[in-house]
């Protein structure tokens, strides 16, 4: 669960990023996470993975307390997190499985489990015969299908993909859109930060607005108005 | 941590070093050169001060008496002498520790000896013990052997050409110019003759030390000493900068790496490991690459060295350099030490920017 209870958060130069917010996104949620530029979508997911702490008010992810928490507690509030980022962060030297399964190294996993979920995630994202290419060797659906299964390969409770569709074309975002469906069917929360609004209002799911800093509406549906 | 996350991130370091080799090889040669510097200063101060230790009457001053002097004339110098040197910083003794015996009739201490000319030929027979020219001045056997005459011993005891002595061991040999201004007051002792008129009790040439070689040696280790810490201070810096610099590429190269992995939620430990392994490579092998160094610099160059900057022949026996066995695990834990405090030090400062949470 995560629970925002008049959460502010203002840079050290004093500019305010966000002011008062309050929310709750429940297990198991699919949450779009809309707004212009600069309405504090990403320092709100950057929160979230304690990369930005905040100012005042409580933050609660995944069973964490973030207004509290200690720096040696992040690493493990982040493997409860699975980020998928607009621009893949693939690594360009390290073939599909390694770019995946490095997400798996770097939490410590034994290498046996990595054999292990590594192709079955590969399979998950539809992957499975390209475990052997290079990130250069994809397309930027495939990439972006890399990149969700890294994100899910340490089983994370939440998804948090920035700009999912982004990047790709417009034939690919609705099987990347999906995938996200998919991922949320297998019981994690998906936040997905977008500013399409053809996918929000095809898929009729919550939509939490932000502007200035503030939630400015949070409703279910496509009747959206940006 | 697990024995897989281990092994991948030493796999993980030695890549790192791979992946720069021309920064990688600058700091393995830097840090060399301050480990060599390091250890040169070491075992150079390091044989003056064994030699220092090891040779005998280097701190010592002795005043030969003149052949012709009474024991009153002998007793009145030693007076003098023991006065001269109660005032002196440089000989530490307890007066209530002096005995006087009817063998010994002047004041005797261990740092402050009258040495009577039959005790000099006692010291001289054993010096010599065994030599056959020596065997046969004992015995008064001066047939074949007669070597003794030739270096001025004549037939018998009672012949001594030895003369008495003082002899003054200095406790505080750092203290050079004391020591000289001793020297300088005993070449001044004056005793008054019978008609009153005062004579020079003491020659000039009757004070037999290595005050000088004392004097040369010291100004070598000092010079040196000081050198080498400045010099080991310096090259320690530079060393620390070029390796930050060299983990500081590797990190930089992999700055993307390093913020996926923070991302999801590797630990700080994990993501410093490859980079303090990188620097541990590099400090280990430069401490074995300067250790075969320095083992070939002491045993074919620095003994030789010190032995021409003192001013002496190794094969005098008043200068010799010990065995390079005796240095060698002392060398190679210092160099160890230096190459791991360098290359951990040096990745764990490049790292920090990148480890904030």
């Amino acid at each position: 669960m995560i629970k925002f209870e008049n959460v502010s958060m203002e840079y050290s130069n004093g500019n305010a990023a966000l002011s008062d917010v309050s929310l709750q996104i429940d297990d198991g949620e699919f949450v779009f996470l809309v707004g212009h530029s600069g309405a504090g979508k990403t320092t709100l997911t950057k929160l979230l993975i304690c990369e930005e702490r905040i100012s005042s008010g409580k933050l609660e992810v995944n069973g964490f307390h973030l207004e509290k928490i200690r720096s040696g507690k992040i690493p493990k509030l982040r493997r409860t997190m699975g980020v998928v980022f607009q621009d893949f962060k693939l690594f360009d030297k390290m073939t599909v499985y390694e770019n995946v399964a490095f997400a798996m190294r770097v939490v410590g996993a034994k290498p046996s489990l990595i054999k292990k979920r590594v192709p079955f995630f590969l399979d998950v994202v539809g992957l499975g015969h390209k475990s052997d290419s290079f990130p250069d060797q994809l397309s930027g659906g495939e990439k972006q299908r890399v990149a969700f299964a890294r994100a899910l390969v340490n089983n994370p409770d939440t998804i948090i993909a920035d700009e999912p569709t982004g990047n790709v074309d417009t034939d690919l975002t609705e099987g990347i859109m999906e995938l996200l469906v998919k991922i949320n069917k297998l019981g994690k929360t998906v936040i997905v930060v977008t500013h399409d609004m053809n996918i929000i209002q095809q898929y009729k799911k919550r939509v939490i607005r932000i502007e200035n800093g503030a939630v400015v509406s949070d409703k279910i549906g496509g009747d959206f108005e940006e | 941590m697990k024995l897989s996350v281990i092994f991948y991130n030493i796999g993980q370091g030695v890549k790192g070093i791979f992946r720069n080799s021309v920064m990688t090889t600058a700091s393995l040669l830097v840090l060399i050169a301050c480990m060599i510097l390091v250890g040169t200063f070491y075992l150079t101060i390091d044989t003056i001060d064994r030699n220092f230790n090891a040779i005998d009457n280097l701190n010592v001053i002795e005043i030969m008496m003149d052949k012709d002097y009474s024991e009153s004339e002998i007793i009145e110098i030693g007076e003098k002498l023991a006065v001269i040197c109660d005032e002196s910083p440089i000989v530490e003794w307890n007066k209530s520790e002096w005995t006087q015996s009817e063998e010994a009739p002047v004041p005797k201490h261990e740092n402050f000896k009258y040495i009577s000319p039959d005790e000099h030929y006692e010291i001289f027979k054993e010096m010599y013990k065994g030599e056959a020219w020596i065997d046969a001045f004992e015995n008064g056997h001066d047939g074949e052997h007669d070597e003794g005459e030739h270096l001025g011993i004549t037939s018998s005891i009672e012949d001594n050409p030895l003369r008495g002595s003082y002899r003054i061991t200095f406790i505080n040999l750092s203290d050079f110019d004391a020591v000289t201004r001793v020297k300088n007051q005993i070449d001044s002792i004056t005793l008054t003759d019978a008609n009153g008129n005062e004579y020079d009790a003491v020659k000039t040439e009757d004070i037999k030390d290595h005050i000088e070689l004392y004097g040369n040696v010291m100004s070598i280790k000092n010079t040196l000493y000081v050198a080498g810490l400045w010099l080991m201070a310096i090259f320690l810096l530079i060393s620390l900068f070029v390796i930050m610099n060299t983990i500081k590429l590797g990190v930089f190269a992999r700055r993307n790496e390093i913020k996926f992995m923070r991302l999801c939620g590797a630990t700080k430990s994990f993501i410093r490991m490859p980079f303090l392994v990188e620097g541990v490579i590099i400090g280990v092998l430069s401490a074995a690459i300067s250790f075969g160094i320095e083992y070939y610099l002491y045993d074919y160059l620095l003994k030789d060295i010190i032995s021409s900057a003192t001013g002496t022949s190794g094969a005098s026996g008043i200068i010799s350099a010990p065995f390079w066995d005796e240095y060698a695990l002392i060398v190679a834990v210092g160099f160890l030490a230096i190459g791991l405090f360098a290359g951990i030090v040096s990745s764990s400062i490049s790292l920090k920017k990148y480890l904030k949470a």
